[in-house]
């Protein structure tokens, strides 16, 4: 079976220090025992305790386990075992597993087997209790999130009013103490855009522009839920998604599910209020549709390392009532690498900017939209980062994107193709397809 | 669109007191619904169709600067895991690695991947040594890549302007190049630009005649004894000094000869030596770089003794007509002995005489180390007769774990070999540290642990990584560093 690479293994690391730790342990000093047999590979790594840890992993989801005492997932062991796998595939002979391997993968594929458990319907009387509980709550809800919008019209109409220069000198509490108001009124996804506000202040040439853009947004937001009744289907679940409500997995039913070779084209994770959110952009070869697939964890806590960039797997895929958020659903065989995307790339920025502006008519709320562009030759003009693609039109980097020199390395001053997100001004490079080679971009180098 | 920035104006002074702006034509038929809002509600609305159009209309501007084309690698790319390697050390982790890594690199004819080129160019901005081996190592793609970063045009490929515009360390090293292929084309071009440059331009440039110094350069280094700088002749003359044929040393001969009588041991007597201590020198003694304070503040040598070690230090070493051995002898038995060793040992090593640096490391009579350090004589010596020397050193048990001194000279003196040391040779070394970390690592050898098990020969690695108390302080870092030299090195050429 094919490994994973150390990119890849890199990229499921939890944060910064654990890359460091696991690489620390990638050699084969640190370890006791170490074997592989089918999807599973183990290892017993000695730490300071009297009794080594036992670490294994099994290479199909890929999925860990290990009796370390670490919070972070996977942890560092973890980590250290597919670096070493990676790195040095020698090193790891096939062996039968031993108890403790062999069992956790039978416990693993009976979880699988039990996976959806059925609960029996419930009977009629309940039901209806249920739907009326549930109707309830959510005009409740509603209630709430109309109360905070109107407060948050009164807001920001006094903002525009005294001024942008005049909010620039606000401290970031003014806005915490009004998202705060907003996570009160149920209405999240507004809560998260105004905590952006001193960042966009602060952004240097042009924050004036961003700014009125975002409270523009904003605006319409305010709009959009006040005639939600009569909005299409497309645009009501976008509004309501802006705010901040959520669509549960269950709901989602009603979309077909659509199945496809999904190219992982990139792979990001920030962090927001305490909380680190990874965004991987999946592209479907056959449909060529973007897809994006969202996961939450608390710091220190797992997110989801299934999907792993530069791989291909095959998979049904049910899109959430939006243009690009999805969720993968049944999979089918095992990942294969991904090779040169560029058949499935747009030609020029053009055409990106064609396909974002018809997201953008389904949702004008989009944040970010995916760009798969070929021929893009990185290059540095007037000391700003910029892509060009083979029309010679530029597009500007953003500036907190870190890989500027080794994205220029990796061009040699040839054009390449480039996954990234466009923010509707600045371009931020995921990954970029040199030969046949896939380097992600969305971490740090070395 | 300038419909836009007549808004972003407007909001930066606020609705209040700002006028609000026309929409542009297609946008006000479509939003015709605003005229009833209030005036911020309205403002805020349009605002924001102004700019989801434009979001949606976004145009890029073109740009037509020149990026050159980086030409294609003739050599293959590491592995996977080699970049792995690499990318740990780079990190950060296991740094002390990175050079001999590099040169196997090199060596191998393979090169680094071009993302982690720029994080390379960092290490090697940061430290000199690692430059030519980081070149070695980055492929064409480095040279290309470096010419684009101003931190980094010590690897940018040569310009033929270079040596008019470039600084003083990039022409020291397009010298030092030159030198190594055509030395007199490296001579002539200093030759041409001498007149004009500064004393610490000429300074550096004299020391490039070193290497592949010859009698061709004689007529040139003689003009210079006249030189306006101190620095520059003081560099002058420690090359004329390893020039037995030169005037210069003609003229030293003559000073010494009256002082030093040498009598070599007969059938009835024994060898002597009869010392006179030199006059104050003359213009031509001064022209010559004779100095009495050449040593600057020292309470070890009166000043005329001072002039005795400079002379002897100038006069070639087989003018003295006996062997090294029986002159020291004779010498030991002097007053100024010590004084005329100091002078010996300071011509050894500008001469690199290998039988004077095998006398002067087994006399009795010892050079003042303050003046001129004995330990360089080591690397004169013959590569048998280091290795024979090191290892009755290590196996003589003269290394205690606590003396600090002799495990630095031990350090140094391995340093001095080319490439790795003997098998047998690492072996004992290998021995000695672990009979001297058993109980943990001393912390006066950390570092020095460290560098001794990086030149240990990758032959001796897998019986090198066994074996070692891990649990005690600081020794499983040692054998993780080992581990991974180990892998490292493997991963270049797995095996089948």
């Amino acid at each position: 079976m094919e490994f994973l690479t150390t990119e890849q293994v890199l990229a499921l690391a939890p944060d910064a220090a654990s890359v460091k730790a696991g690489q620390g342990l990638a050699g084969p000093g640190k370890w006791v025992t170490l074997g592989r047999g089918g999807r599973s590979v183990w290892g017993e790594c000695q730490g300071s305790g009297k009794l080594p840890y036992r670490t294994q992993a099994d290479l199909s989801g890929p999925a860990f386990h290990c009796s370390c005492p670490s919070r972070k997932f996977p942890c560092k062991h973890g980590l250290g075992l597919l670096l070493l796998l990676a790195a040095n595939p020698a090193r790891v002979l096939e062996t039968e597993p031993p108890a403790w391997v062999a069992e956790w993968i039978a416990k693993r594929e009976a979880g699988a087997g039990k996976k959806a458990p059925q609960a029996a319907p419930p009977d009629a009387e309940t039901a209806a209790k249920r739907d009326a509980d549930r109707e309830k709550r959510a005009a409740k809800r509603e209630d709430r999130v109309r109360a905070g919008l109107a407060e948050l019209q009164t807001w920001i109409g006094d903002l525009l009013r005294q001024g942008l220069a005049y909010g620039k000198q606000q401290p970031a509490q003014f806005y915490d103490a009004m998202a705060a108001r907003m996570v009160d009124a149920q209405a999240p996804g507004i809560a998260r855009r105004l905590r952006g506000f001193p960042g966009l202040f602060a952004s240097g040439d042009g924050w004036a522009d961003r700014t009125l853009e975002e409270a523009g947004a904003l605006q319409w937001l305010l709009h959009g839920f006040t005639h939600l009744d009569t909005l299409p289907d497309g645009l009501r679940a976008s509004v309501r998604n802006a705010i901040g409500w959520t669509v549960a997995e269950h709901e989602l039913t009603a979309n077909k599910p659509v199945r496809d070779h999904w190219q992982v084209a990139g792979q990001i994770v920030e962090e927001e209020e305490k909380l680190r959110v990874q965004r991987t952009w999946l592209i479907g070869e056959k449909t060529r549709q973007p897809a994006l697939n969202l996961s939450f964890a608390a710091m220190n806590q797992a997110l989801d390392v299934s999907l792993i960039a530069g791989t291909v797997f095959e998979a049904d895929l049910t899109y959430y009532p939006s243009p690009l958020r999805a969720l993968v659903g049944e999979r089918h065989g095992e990942p294969r690498p991904l090779k040169n995307p560029a058949a499935a790339a747009h030609a020029n920025f053009s055409e990106a900017l064609d396909q974002t502006a018809s997201f953008l008519a389904t949702d004008p709320w989009l944040e970010r939209t995916p760009w798969l562009v070929r021929d893009c030759l990185p290059l540095c003009v007037n000391e700003k980062w910029m892509l060009r693609d083979a029309v010679g039109a530029l597009v500007p980097l953003t500036r907190t994107f870190l890989n500027t020199w080794p994205l220029f390395a990796v061009s040699g001053g040839a054009p390449v193709t480039i996954f990234g997100e466009w923010n509707g001004h600045e371009l931020r490079p995921l990954s970029v397809f040199a030969g046949d080679r896939f380097i992600p971009m969305g971490g740090s180098l070395p | 669109m300038s419909a836009w920035k007549d808004f972003v104006t407007a909001a930066l002074i606020g609705t209040e007191k700002a006028a609000l702006p026309q929409l542009p034509v297609p946008l006000d038929s479509a939003l015709n619904g605003t005229v009833t809002m209030d005036r911020e509600m309205r403002f805020l609305t349009e605002s924001g169709a102004v700019a989801l159009s434009r979001r949606a209309g976004w145009k890029p501007c073109l740009n037509k600067t020149e990026i050159l084309l980086a030409e294609a690698e003739s050599t293959g790319e590491i592995s996977r895991a080699s970049a792995m390697h690499l990318r740990v050390m780079l990190g950060g982790r296991h740094l002390p690695l990175l050079s001999e890594w590099l040169i196997e690199c090199a060596r191998l004819q393979r090169h680094v991947p071009a993302e982690l080129l720029p994080a390379l160019l960092d290490r090697a901005a940061q430290d000199r040594s690692l430059r030519p081996l980081a070149l070695g190592a980055g492929g064409r793609r480095i040279h290309w890549l470096a010419a684009y970063h101003p931190g980094w045009k010590f690897a940018a490929a040569d310009s033929p302007e270079l040596w008019e515009t470039g600084s003083r360390d990039q022409r020291v090293a397009i010298l030092r190049a030159l030198r190594a292929s055509a030395p007199e084309e490296a001579r002539a071009k200093i030759e041409a630009v001498w007149k004009t440059e500064p004393a610490d331009v000429r300074t550096a440039f004299i020391a490039e005649l070193l290497p592949n110094l010859s009698e061709e350069e004689i007529p040139f280094l003689e003009t210079l004894l006249d030189d306006r700088s101190k620095e520059v002749r003081r560099a002058v003359i420690d090359l004329l000094a390893r020039l037995p044929s030169s005037p210069f040393a003609m003229r030293m001969i003559g000073r010494v000869k009256p002082l030093l009588v040498y009598k070599k041991s007969g059938i009835l007597s024994r060898a002597s030596m009869e010392v006179t201590l030199p006059a104050d020198p003359d213009p031509a003694g001064l022209r010559d770089g004779l100095d009495s304070k050449a040593f600057g503040q020292q309470k070890v040598l009166g000043e005329k003794a001072v002039l005795l070690v400079q002379l002897i230090a100038s006069v070639p070493l087989d003018h003295w007509g006996d062997s090294p051995e029986a002159l020291l002898k004779a010498a030991g038995k002097n007053e100024f002995g010590r004084a005329l060793a100091t002078g010996w040992t300071w011509a050894a090593l500008r001469q690199r005489d290998a039988m004077w640096a095998e006398a002067l490391l087994d006399a009795k009579v010892r050079p003042h180390a303050e003046l001129i350090p004995a330990e360089p004589l080591f690397g004169l010596l013959p590569e048998p007769a280091r290795i024979e020397r090191l290892i009755a050193m290590l196996q003589d048990g003269a290394l205690k774990k606590g003396d600090s001194a002799t495990w630095h000279s031990l350090a140094g003196k391995l340093a001095a070999f080319p490439g790795h040391w003997p098998v047998r040779l690492g072996r004992e070394v290998l021995a000695a540290l672990r009979l001297a970390v058993h109980n943990g690592i001393p912390w006066h050898l950390r570092a020095l642990s460290q560098s001794l098990l990086t030149g240990l020969p990758p032959a001796l690695l897998p019986e090198a990584m066994r074996g070692w108390p891990v649990e005690k302080e600081g020794v499983g870092e040692l054998v993780e560093m080992l581990t991974f030299r180990h892998d490292a090195l493997l991963a270049f050429s797995p095996p089948p």
